[in-house]
């Protein structure tokens, strides 16, 4: 037979070989920019303590954002106010928007699935596209003089920023427990009201334990998403970096800061280093977040 | 019987809650379009900031930063997608670049945007441009792109592949004519979607396209020339920055009738993403199964 | 268990399309295939019987290289007087040679035109007209050009499930094959459409050479002229399908035929 046809090289093998080498390359420059990215904010972030000398420590635990240098040339940063203004605006955030996206999901899924699916989850999906600065403007024009006649003061402040990013973070924690509640198998529903239970019985004790655990990894999911949310909360938070003493009184997150003040420092200087600094942070924080939602899949699959 | 009136209560309280959040929602959408509507006319979407409310100059700007960002990730994306779901799949490789395409993707867009500041406004000068912006933009774009489409990939049955490997068809044909056209509903749904997100970003762009829209010259064709409308190294605010500006800038009484006009045609704009995310992956789905 | 180490191997002296020898499948450090050394008669139907998991499925697809990127593949394949497992050999070619059709129907989701005429197109330069014309030779010889008028525009995820495995059969044969392998090819099927397949396969054999593994026992002995049994990874016995179902050699072959295994 065509003995030397068998052992040619054809086109296929080049096509196989070029394809492979194009997808490959593809994947290499997705993974370039992760470890550059890495690499460049954290040897710019860590320049605070390598070149100005700022005590890692000190940096991590005092309040004051003060970029002026004393006499020996040392500053005295810290990053603890914006530390703990971002975590619990974060977290007053998820506390608002978790038990309401709870409701919607088992409200589409398990109470009225037809009226949800066509009504319900197309609305959340429009909200889950709205663009950050449009929920910042609303915060703005909206929120803050509410606070203000409500509360006194400026009106800026955790509440505000909490209240948004809850608005913000609702439709992205519910679609995501929609998916988790659809994914319960419709038997052991079915097995549930064969034992006589109630529908709320049925939701409570069946569909949330569950997926109990998908539920918590949406809930994270959207604690990350507003951790890392910098213009809506910029918009109205106050931007005063100082320690909060109250739910109304202006103060800044880390994203805040960063934004506001970027791009008004001198690179190389103080000021600017501790502003990547706080980017470094940022940015630990958010693949910590990535990381504990890894740990509780890893969990799941375990089980 | 308390368990029934347990249930019942339970019951009636999801609906009121369910009932006041979707109400909140309506005013909510419904208060930016009413107040949005009537600052919308033919004038401000077609003269420029600087001569008073306009918003053209921003509209073009983050169309143009559109096509270029998709421009930019979608063959990357693609071709990543390709290689986690068929190259190389369930290989070692595959699995660690799957989990630094998910730290990319859980990154916030402000450190994205800070990255494209320090790699190509500092490390590279390109300065505040449509190109600068149209990179980071990509890097933004690119790990949600790549998963979309990877998602699509995988609703083909590897059966696809095995039919064509076994015709003595090469992998890389059999993906490009069989799998890829059979993906495309669900790749196109993807790609739309995430045109919707990119069009919506501010932050990602504030220090790489800029803050400024400077007056565009729409009919000078010459890329090189500061004033071209297709000059990729002038700066380009957007319609999503635009909004965050005037508002953080203070510009007065005119601040909230810019960002009501123009939150509305980005809310509009989304929206037409939405739905045409929608309604072709149905339309291509029933040609391709018809 | 039984004992492997006596086996009983009686090949035709015929001319044969395909031999292998010591052909060994390693899956990572397990031996899933030993040393396997058989011949397949040209022109004949050659049936590949033993209970699940005892290699023929394994065996058949080094046949035309589809294990090579799962497992390891050691021996050799003679096809022709050419040894087909050299890493050297051009599968991409090997595969029109050798077509296989798999268990369940897999036919591209697109027109029949488009599932008779892609790998044909891919590989050769062909006039509108000659294609055409083998599209309507090959879906006559599996009995489909007049089941469907000839209507070649048709989505093929359309056709019966029966129709399907018919129209992969057909899509095998565009690239005029010698040999082809099939891989439990009706047990997903009725038994009206298995029916089908097999008088399909009786009229193919005239001028192709057939190795086909199967579960159904009256299947092989209705349509298979060789069969070979297979049993934990080694090949038992061999012989003239009528001989070896009526009179097995091994004691361990007809407790497998009278159903006490497998």
């Amino acid at each position: 037979m065509k003995e030397d046809k068998l052992f040619a090289r054809s086109k296929e093998i080049r096509q196989d070989n070029w394809g492979r080498l194009l997808c490959y390359i593809s994947v290499t420059i997705l993974l370039l920019l992760v470890v550059t990215i890495v690499y460049f904010i954290s040897s710019k972030g860590l320049q605070t303590f390598t070149k100005n000398h700022v005590n890692v420590w000190s940096f991590l635990t005092t309040a004051d954002w003060n970029t002026s240098l004393d006499a020996h040339g040392h500053a005295d940063i810290g990053a603890l106010a914006l530390i703990t203004t971002s975590f619990s605006t974060t977290m007053l955030a998820a506390a608002v928007a978790t038990p309401l996206a709870f409701v919607i999901a088992i409200y589409v899924v398990a109470l009225k699935p037809k009226f949800g699916q066509r009504f319900v989850q197309p609305v959340i999906e429009l909200l889950l596209g709205i663009p950050s600065v449009v929920y910042g403007f609303i915060g703005l024009t909206v929120l803050v003089p509410i606070i203000r006649g409500r509360f006194g003061g400026t009106g800026f402040g955790i509440l505000a920023g909490a209240l948004i990013l809850a608005l913000m973070i609702l439709p992205t924690i519910t679609s995501l427990s929609i998916e988790s509640l659809r994914s319960v198998d419709p038997s052991y529903q079915k097995f549930a009201y064969t034992l006589g239970c109630t529908h709320w019985q049925m939701i409570y004790h069946v569909m949330l334990r569950i997926s109990a655990k998908k539920l918590m990894i949406a809930v994270i999911y959207g604690i990350a998403r507003a951790f890392g949310e910098a213009l809506a909360v910029q918009m109205v938070i106050g931007n005063t970096v100082q320690m909060p003493t109250s739910l109304v009184s202006p103060t800044a997150t880390l994203t805040s800061k960063l934004t506001t003040d970027i791009g008004n420092t001198i690179d190389g200087t103080l000021p600017n280093n501790a502003l990547w600094t706080l980017a470094l942070i940022l940015l630990l924080i958010s693949l910590a977040f990535n990381l504990i939602v890894k740990g509780f899949t890893r969990g799941g699959e375990a089980k | 019987m308390n368990r029934y009136r347990n249930d019942k209560f339970a019951r009636g309280l999801i609906y009121t809650i369910v009932g006041a959040i979707i109400a909140l929602i309506a005013v909510f959408i419904g208060y930016l379009l009413v107040q949005g509507w009537s600052t919308i006319s033919w004038s401000f979407l077609t003269t420029a900031s600087d001569d008073g409310l306009g918003i053209r100059d921003q509209l073009f700007n983050s169309l143009y930063l559109l096509i270029l960002t998709l421009l930019l990730s979608f063959p990357i994306a693609l071709g990543s997608a390709i290689a986690l779901t068929i190259y190389g799949k369930k290989s070692r490789f595959a699995a660690i670049a799957e989990m630094a395409i998910q730290a990319l993707s859980s990154l916030p867009s402000i450190i994205i945007g800070l990255f494209g500041f320090l790699l190509l406004v500092l490390k590279f000068k390109i300065g505040f441009s449509v190109l600068s912006g149209a990179i980071a933009l990509t890097f933004f774009n690119l790990p949600i792109l790549t998963q979309s489409i990877s998602l699509a990939i995988a609703t083909v049955p590897e059966a696809r592949m095995t039919a064509g490997v076994s015709l003595g068809v090469s992998k890389w044909h059999t993906i490009t004519k069989v799998i890829l056209p059979e993906a495309m509903p669900g790749m196109i749904s993807g790609i739309v979607l995430s045109a919707g997100r990119v069009f919506g970003e501010a932050a990602a762009l504030i220090y790489t396209a800029g803050q400024s829209a400077p007056k565009l010259d729409y009919l000078n064709w010459n890329i090189f020339d500061a004033n071209s409308f297709l000059n990729p190294l002038r700066p380009a605010e957007t319609l999503a920055v635009h909004i965050w500006k005037v508002n953080t800038e203070g510009l007065g009484a005119n601040a909230e009738a810019i960002s009501k006009g123009t939150i509305v045609i980005l809310i509009l704009t989304i929206l037409v993403f939405n739905l045409l995310a929608r309604q072709l992956s149905h339309r291509l789905q029933r040609k391709i199964y018809r | 268990m039984y004992d492997t180490a006596e086996t009983y191997l009686k090949f035709p002296d015929l001319p044969n399309a395909l031999t292998t020898k010591d052909l060994t499948v390693k899956y990572d450090e397990t031996l899933a295939l030993q040393p396997c050394s058989a011949i397949f008669p040209k022109n004949r139907i050659t049936a590949l019987i033993g209970p699940s998991g005892s290699g023929k499925s394994t065996f058949l697809r080094c046949l035309n290289r589809m294990n090579d990127e799962v497992a390891a593949i050691g021996g050799q394949i003679m096809l022709d007087g050419i040894n087909i497992n050299d890493p050297k050999l051009n599968v991409y070619q090997l595969r029109q040679q050798v077509g296989m059709l798999f268990q369940q129907p897999n036919p591209f989701a697109r027109s029949i035109r488009f599932n008779l005429s892609f790998g044909v197109l891919e590989h050769q330069k062909i006039s509108a007209s000659d294609l055409h014309q083998r599209m309507e030779q090959v879906l006559s010889m599996v009995d489909l050009w007049t089941e469907l008028d000839g209507d070649l525009e048709r989505n093929a995820l359309q056709l019966s499930g029966g129709q399907q495995q018919r129209l992969c059969l057909a899509r095998t044969l565009m690239s005029m094959p010698q040999v082809l392998l099939l891989d439990e090819p009706a047990s997903a099927l009725d038994p009206i459409s298995t029916a089908k397949i097999e008088a399909n396969l009786l009229e193919l054999k005239q001028n192709y050479t057939i190795i086909i593994v199967t579960h159904n026992l009256e299947q092989a002995a209705r349509i298979s002229d060789y069969t070979a049994f297979f049993y934990d990874g080694h090949l038992m016995e061999y012989d003239a399908t009528a001989q070896l179902f009526i009179k097995p050699h091994l004691a361990m072959t007809d407790d497998y035929l009278s159903g006490n295994f497998g």
